[in-house]
């Protein structure tokens, strides 16, 4: 829908108010975004140190917006951060919750009903790699179950005294841009806990931002909104705003359709198979994906296209971001309060640490996240200080700030180009002349120094005559594009609107599954099964270990196969992937024959291309044979 | 003389796909004759010493299934080189599962000791030409689903 232009002059908060976005939750959550005090207020400030000890700085009810913005000296390698769940309770909220039943299922019992199983929707590898890692959460640090419990507890009270939906607003002028960025904040995190997801923690920062630009007739126009998301970064953020496809609006309001647990922005709605990677896999990850694309690419074999060279060691998560919950924004359910970050508040600027627990979880996921302005470990954020860079419009600047652009530097080449031509015309004039002298120089012996040097400089000459036309060549190519883009934009023709981006969500369908129930069993006990075989084998035939457990991976795929209606690519993939590794054998057994056979081979090519050079005819024989036919007066 | 001028041009390639698949089943026939006449160790030796070593033993009912499996292969593979002579998609996937068949056997063989590695050549050289970009296309593999 197209936006109305604004053309009369309007403060920051009324622009802010005006184009505010609409969040649309799943229902069972339980988190929205709040304001910031009453969470700071009901939570414990503490410092982690670096031997593992945390102490507390200030108890619960002596932290206020104002004193977490003061600094305050750390010791090296200390993490400060605030504690929303008191640890204290920790114990005594454990044996609640266990009695109560209170550990899991939390989301059900707030109306959300789970979709098809994540497991079903992906292959083996990537059901082994989850196995892989929900085994980890065991032995690297992770927000208690119980604390999500005591979470839940503290926020029913906290909404009891009164609900509060807000939003932390500023507006940044750059780079020809008026960027209206939203910040939204969450008292907690669940997304393991209640809806099966990737990681629980305390705290959560949220953006979303609208871009918008000035027209020539001073009238100000939005262009993109950019929802942040995940591991999404750059020009896979943002959206046009005449995009009806990608972006949904409601009068000048982008919908942005929330996580459940997570709190990321999805622009459509429907359940997103997320792909968590897994950073101490990351570099086996690349090196499958480049061998994949060596036998692709170099071995000409299968094809590149659709998931094939997608990262299958990611860990597999649904996202629900369905939209059927409660709709915050104008005319939704409930409206938002907005506070204008102007002048950014000591909170903000002040205070670098943690906005929840920290549990030392080396991968980062189940840390609370630091302030907007941070990252976890205290170093600027991007989405902060660079949010051009973060949006990827650091490189694009608006429409009609572009025209005038492209308009100025054609007329820049255009006085190049005349700058060329004449230094050309006057260059070959030059030349010319001097070439002139040259050859008059020729037949007399006196002048043979003279006519070197000049030889010599001439040739110089020449040369930077050459680079100057091809300069030119070069430039009038380039003015020709510009032209043809400032004619395009001239015309009214706009940019495909998702020409800009490279990795396109969209929601996950399981329509390929013939049997959904089944396949979603089968799914859940495949990694089970798998591991009682190889139990079994070790046990009861050692012998046959790696042909046994090779059996079972194939017969177990094909299994899978069937069930997802996917035979033929399975038995390509299964058949392909024993090649690779007979044709891996085959190298080490064969090494030394290989070896031989194509040092022979090579000798026998070399010796027969010299021969065929040493027999070929030579010049004067084949001159003579082809001079022959071509004198017919001697016949 | 009546010719099916819709039919695609064979490509090459597909060609010595036939060539090796033909090879085989005159392979499978002869050890199949091989086995009839009695004579079917050396033919069991190549795919497990194990399988030998009962055959040595007068397990008659290894005997039996080998030879089922050997006469199964052998038919598979002849409907298979004619759907392959005739450009049928359905002869694509099926070639692709006897020669995944042909190597899970070789490699179980090779895991449990057998020796004669050499024998996985062919069907290794007949999956390589099979997932070819230009076989695939011609068998109209090329744009399957890949979930």
């Amino acid at each position: 829908m197209a936006s109305r232009p604004i053309r009369r002059p309007v403060s920051d908060y009324d622009l802010v108010r005006r184009f505010e976005p609409i969040l649309r939750f799943t229902e069972g959550e339980l988190y929205f975004p709040t304001d910031v005090d009453r969470y700071v207020a009901s939570s414990s400030l503490r410092v982690n140190h670096h031997d593992g000890r945390d102490e507390e700085l200030l108890a619960e009810g002596e932290v206020t917006l104002e004193n977490l913005g003061s600094l305050r000296p750390l010791p090296p390698g200390a993490v400060e951060h605030l504690c929303f769940a008191g640890t204290a309770s920790l114990q005594v909220e454990m044996r609640r919750a266990l009695r109560e039943g209170n550990f899991g299922g939390r989301a059900r019992r707030r109306g959300w009903v789970p979709g098809q199983g994540r497991l079903a929707r992906v292959g083996l590898l990537s059901r082994v790699v989850d196995a892989g890692f929900a085994l980890t959460l065991l032995g690297r640090g992770r927000v208690p179950t119980a604390v999500a419990a005591l979470a839940e507890k503290k926020t029913r009270a906290i909404d009891a005294r009164g609900q509060i939906h807000r939003y932390y607003a500023r507006v940044i002028r750059d780079g020809g841009w008026i960027g209206l960025q939203y910040w939204y904040f969450y008292r907690y995190d669940d997304w393991r806990t209640s809806f099966e997801g990737v990681n629980d923690h305390e705290a959560d920062w949220e953006t979303i931002s609208v871009y918008l630009y000035q027209a020539e007739d001073g009238s100000l126009t939005p262009r993109w909104a950019v929802f942040s998301c995940h591991e999404f970064a750059g020009s896979d953020l943002r959206r046009r705003w005449d995009d009806a496809d990608q972006l949904e609006l409601v009068g000048e309001h982008p919908v942005a359709y929330v996580g459940a647990g997570s709190h990321a922005h999805y622009f459509r709605p429907g359940e997103y198979l997320v792909e968590a990677e897994v950073p101490p896999l990351k570099r086996l990850a690349a090196l499958i994906k480049s061998l994949r694309t060596f036998w692709v690419k170099v071995v000409r074999q299968g094809t590149g296209a659709g998931p094939a060279l997608r990262n299958v060691l990611a860990i597999p998560f649904v996202e629900y971001a369905r939209g059927d919950g409660l709709s915050l924004g104008p005319g939704q359910d409930r409206g938002w309060q907005a506070v204008l970050l102007d002048p950014a508040p000591d909170w903000l600027t002040g205070y670098r640490g943690l906005w929840g627990l920290y549990v030392r979880d080396p991968m980062g996921g189940e840390n609370a996240p630091a302030g907007p302005m941070f990252n976890r470990d205290g170093t600027p954020r991007g989405a902060w200080y660079d949010p051009l860079a973060y949006a990827g419009l650091n490189l694009l600047l608006p429409p009609p700030a572009e025209r005038k652009r492209l308009a100025f530097e054609r007329r820049r080449l255009a006085r190049h180009r005349r700058r060329l031509r004449q230094q050309i015309e006057e260059g070959l004039a030059a030349i010319q002349a001097r070439g002139v002298v040259h050859r008059a120089y020729e037949g007399f012996p006196g002048l043979q120094g003279e006519a070197q040097s000049l030889a010599a400089a001439l040739a110089a000459e020449a040369g930077a005559l050459k680079g100057k036309r091809r300069e030119l060549s070069q430039t009038e190519a380039v003015s020709a594009a510009l032209g043809h883009r400032l004619d395009k934009l001239r015309r009214g023709e706009d940019d495909p609107p998702q020409g800009h981006i490279r990795t396109l969500p969209s929601p996950s369908t399981l329509d390929e599954l013939r049997f959904v129930r089944l396949t979603e069993f089968w799914s859940a006990i495949t990694i089970g099964l798998l591991v009682i075989g190889f139990i079994l084998l070790v046990q009861l035939a050692p012998g046959w270990i790696v042909a046994g457990g090779l059996t079972l991976l194939v017969v177990v795929a094909l299994i899978e196969s069937i069930l997802r209606g996917s035979y033929p690519r399975v038995i390509r993939d299964i058949t392909v992937g024993l090649a690779a590794l007979t044709l891996l054998l085959l190298i080490y057994e064969y090494f030394g024959v290989l070896l031989v056979g194509g040092l022979v081979a090579g000798v026998l090519v070399l010796t027969l291309q010299n021969l065929r050079e040493a027999l070929a005819p030579t010049g004067r024989h084949s001159r003579r044979k082809k001079s022959a036919p071509a004198d017919p007066a001697k016949g | 003389m009546a010719t099916d001028s819709k039919r695609p041009p064979r490509p090459p390639v597909v060609s010595i796909v036939v060539l090796i698949f033909l090879l085989q089943v005159f392979t499978f026939a002869a050890l199949l004759w091989l086995q009839l006449a009695g004579l079917g160790l050396r033919g069991i030796d190549s795919l497990s010493s194990d399988l030998a070593a009962a055959w040595l033993q007068g397990d008659r009912w290894i005997d039996a299934v080998l030879f089922g499996g050997l006469f199964l292969l052998a038919v598979t593979s002849a409907f298979v080189t004619i759907g392959l002579a005739r450009m049928r998609p359905w002869a694509w996937l099926w070639g692709m599962t006897i020669q995944g068949a042909r190597l899970l056997i070789g490699l179980i063989a090779y895991f449990r000791g057998d020796p004669y590695t050499f024998s996985m050549l062919i069907p290794l050289i007949a999956v390589l030409l099979l997932d070819q970009v230009p076989v695939r296309r011609a068998f109209g593999q090329e744009g399957s689903p890949r979930g």
